[in-house]
């Protein structure tokens, strides 16, 4: 085959050369459409990668049923492996912005370090009443505006915000909401509107909710050797950070402990101390008693004293009386004198015993007063008592609660959450799941389009060229050679065909429909 | 016997389905080196068969056929396109030129393929046309594209031209011409030259003369003295 036979070849091509286009146009549009689509997976993800990577998207989220506290967050930053690490808090709350409009929004504590939020504009929040927007769900304008916690939230969620009303100072997007997707809420519709970060002072919160754990690493995303990697992570974490909850948990449950038992002490001694007063009150009493029994015994002895000194004086006074009677009738005043002074002896005596009379009725009620007293001791020392038991009965009541409170004050439970869970994260995935799952139907069509526009094409020429191929063939040209004439026409439009359609196609294809993705995400 | 080419009992059947079309039917003859022989016969006749038989273009069903003592009907395909490269020209009725090769090409595009080639440059100074070289087929008459056709036949330097109604094509005048050219150059370089016609004038110019008539020889007959294609008139 010499210079001429390629002369043929060439000039068969330059001046068929619609034909040719058309081979070379059909085939790049198959392959630049499959090459495209097959590298568009591939395209979004290592976009979504670098953005994740750049927005250090946590590959942890631990969540524990006591929370976290500030020096456990930073601890785990500690966890051998780990890159940062930062508590957060998050509530959904329902907003109403400046004209009216409500919705739920998932409010973000800014965490240092992890899931740094992509600020599109405005300025990052400096006021703990500052508050960044998803630029997805609101304009620019809403910048400057305020969003406040509506009145309809619940006690519980308002008591979650420093304040009822916050200045929104910019608008982000956030490498944790990845696709449009934002996810779903016990509030409102059901449906977030959006996220927000707030400073962490804009939230009012004794512990952090959940923990994210941004690793050290250089894996890409959605890759094998991630998800393999992030398996053990979360075994890690699981014991890293299991072990500082734990901590935590076993140190309250101690000084819990401890508590319970000084105040079951404290109430011990408390009720000896009590109930030896008590005793002392009823030693004091029974003394008393003891006293006003032996003044009443003292006191009747002296009635009955007194009682026979009264019956001898009357009777005394009424011998001396009928001795009186007896000399008046006699007549014997000489007797009647000394009779009259032993007479008025008896009478002085008489007054005597009166005033005694009166003095021991002085005395019994002095007596009875005594009693009453001591009744009156007896009731409040059997009242101290009752009142001893009430008291020791409420203590005991505490102190029952408390233990109960402990005893049902269970073992912390550590979730550890990969980014699998996140629904962007996820979410992203699948989208570019469905673009790879088009990239294997859609080019088939085009294949079997092409396959069948080259057939017929070259079909045709063939026929058309049928002379010319007898006379090549009585020229001594072999088989091969006149059939080479075919293949590298239709070869060479074929051949590039596919590098044109690959270069266009892979350029193209990824960017178009990461445009169109970004316009549906925005 | 044994001439330069040598066709015995040659048979031909073509098989279509179950239809069996006997082209040639036990032809044998022997053609002289450097002799001009004429294949002379209605259409139909079975005169293309035989030609693409001794060129190389067709298979026979029956017989032997020799070129200068090879047996060209025992060539397998791949011997059959090196015969056809090194040994055979063929001058068609119409010319069949590549179109989108220039004159000096179509000639090139034979003489390329050849380990002895003439010159391409002089064999269309011979015929002719060296003013014409740069000129594609669809810019030359038809005279001028079969005087090229001539040149690319010979331009291999074969052993026999093969001309299958090489006038066929062409008013009288030029007709003329061209016979003229294949006899002055089988005259000039002792080319053996095989022509194919239905016109039973030309039979004057050749040394040779087989008559064919359904499928078999009719008549061979060796002219003594050929005329020069001036003297002819049809």
């Amino acid at each position: 085959m010499g210079s001429a036979y390629f002369k043929n070849v060439v000039r068969t091509i330059t001046r068929s050369f619609g034909r040719y286009t058309a081979i070379f146009a059909i085939i790049a549009l198959g392959v630049g459409f499959f090459a495209g689509i097959t590298q568009t997976k591939p395209a979004m993800i290592e976009t979504a990668d670098r953005y994740v990577k750049e927005h250090r998207l946590f590959d942890l989220r631990v969540l524990s049923t006591i929370g976290f506290t500030r020096e456990e967050a930073e601890r785990a930053g500690s966890m051998p492996g780990a890159a940062a690490a930062a508590g957060a808090v998050s509530r959904d709350f329902i907003f109403r912005d400046e004209q009216g409009n409500t919705g739920v929004l998932r409010a973000h504590s800014l965490a240092g370090g992890v899931n740094l939020p992509d600020l599109r504009a405005g300025r990052m929040p400096e006021a703990s009443n500052e508050i960044l927007l998803d630029a997805r769900a609101f304009p620019e304008s809403a910048i400057g505006t305020v969003i406040r916690v509506a009145e309809e939230n619940d006690g519980e969620t308002k008591a979650w915000f420093a304040h009822d009303a916050y200045v929104v100072t910019g608008l982000v997007r956030s490498a944790y909401y990845l696709n449009a997707e934002r996810g779903t809420t016990t509030l409102g519709n059901g449906k977030l509107a959006g996220f927000a970060y707030l400073p962490e002072g804009g939230f009012v919160f004794d512990h952090y909710t959940e923990l994210f754990v941004a690793m050290d690493h250089d894996h890409a995303i959605y890759s094998d050797e991630y998800n393999e990697a992030a398996d053990a992570w979360r075994d890690e974490a699981k014991d890293f950070i299991g072990a500082l909850v734990n901590g935590r948990y076993e140190r309250e449950v101690a000084e819990a402990r401890q508590r319970i038992d000084d105040a079951r002490r404290e109430l011990e001694e408390k009720m000896a101390e009590a109930e030896a007063e008590l005793q002392d009150a009823k030693k004091k009493l029974d003394e008393a008693l003891a006293e006003l029994e032996t003044g009443e015994r003292q006191l009747a002895g002296a009635r009955e004293q007194l009682a026979a000194k009264e019956r001898e004086l009357a009777e005394t006074e009424r011998a001396l009386r009928l001795q009186l009677e007896q000399a008046a009738a006699a007549g014997d005043p000489s007797l009647a004198a000394p009779l009259q002074a032993f007479l008025a002896q008896v009478e002085a005596g008489k007054a005597e015993l009166a005033a005694g009379r009166r003095e021991l009725e002085a005395r019994e009620r002095q007596l009875a007063d005594a009693r009453r007293e001591w009744a009156d001791g007896m009731a409040e020392y059997e009242e101290g008592w009752r009142e001893l038991e009430r008291e020791r009965e409420k203590a005991e009541a505490e102190i029952r609660e408390a233990e109960d409170k402990l005893a049902s004050f269970e073992p912390p439970e550590v979730y550890v959450l990969l980014r699998n869970t996140n629904t962007g994260y996820a979410s992203f995935e699948n989208d570019a799941g469905t673009v790879e799952g088009i990239g294997k139907v859609f080019p088939v069509f085009f294949f079997l389009i092409a396959a069948l526009v080259c057939s017929t094409t070259m079909t045709r020429m063939v026929d058309d060229e049928r002379t010319q191929i007898g006379t090549l063939r009585a020229l001594g040209y072999g088989t091969a050679a006149i059939m080479g004439k075919y293949m590298i026409y239709s070869g060479s439009a074929a051949v590039l065909g596919c590098v044109a359609g690959y270069f266009v196609g892979i350029r193209l294809f990824p960017a178009t429909i990461w445009q169109a993705y970004l316009d549906l995400c925005q | 016997m044994a001439g330069y080419i040598e066709f015995q009992h040659v048979s031909k059947i073509y098989r279509t389905g179950d239809v069996e079309v006997r082209a040639l039917t036990d032809v044998s003859f022997t053609v002289e080196k450097g002799e001009i022989c004429i294949i002379v016969g209605e259409s139909g006749a079975g005169k293309t068969t035989l030609l693409n038989i001794l060129g190389g273009m067709d298979t026979l069903t029956e017989g032997r056929v020799f070129l200068d003592g090879r047996e060209v009907s025992a060539f397998n395909k791949r011997q059959l396109a090196a015969y056809r490269r090194h040994d055979v020209g063929f001058v068609f009725q119409f010319y069949n030129l590549i179109p989108n090769l220039t004159a000096l090409e179509n000639v090139e595009m034979a003489s390329q393929l050849s380990k002895t080639p003439m010159d391409s440059r002089k064999l269309l100074e011979e015929v002719g046309l060296a003013h014409r070289a740069g000129n594609f087929p669809a810019q030359l008459s038809g005279g001028e594209q079969q005087r090229v056709a001539i040149a690319r036949a010979l331009a291999k330097n074969p052993k026999l031209l093969l001309c299958d109604e090489p006038t066929g094509a062409l008013d009288y005048q030029t007709g003329k011409a061209v016979l003229k050219l294949l006899q002055d150059t089988s005259r000039k370089t002792g080319m053996t030259v095989v022509i194919i016609t239905h016109n039973t004038a030309l039979t004057a110019m050749g040394d040779r003369v087989i008559r064919v008539k359904s499928g078999r020889i009719a008549d061979i007959r060796r002219n003594e003295h050929p005329v020069p294609v001036e003297q002819i008139e049809w």
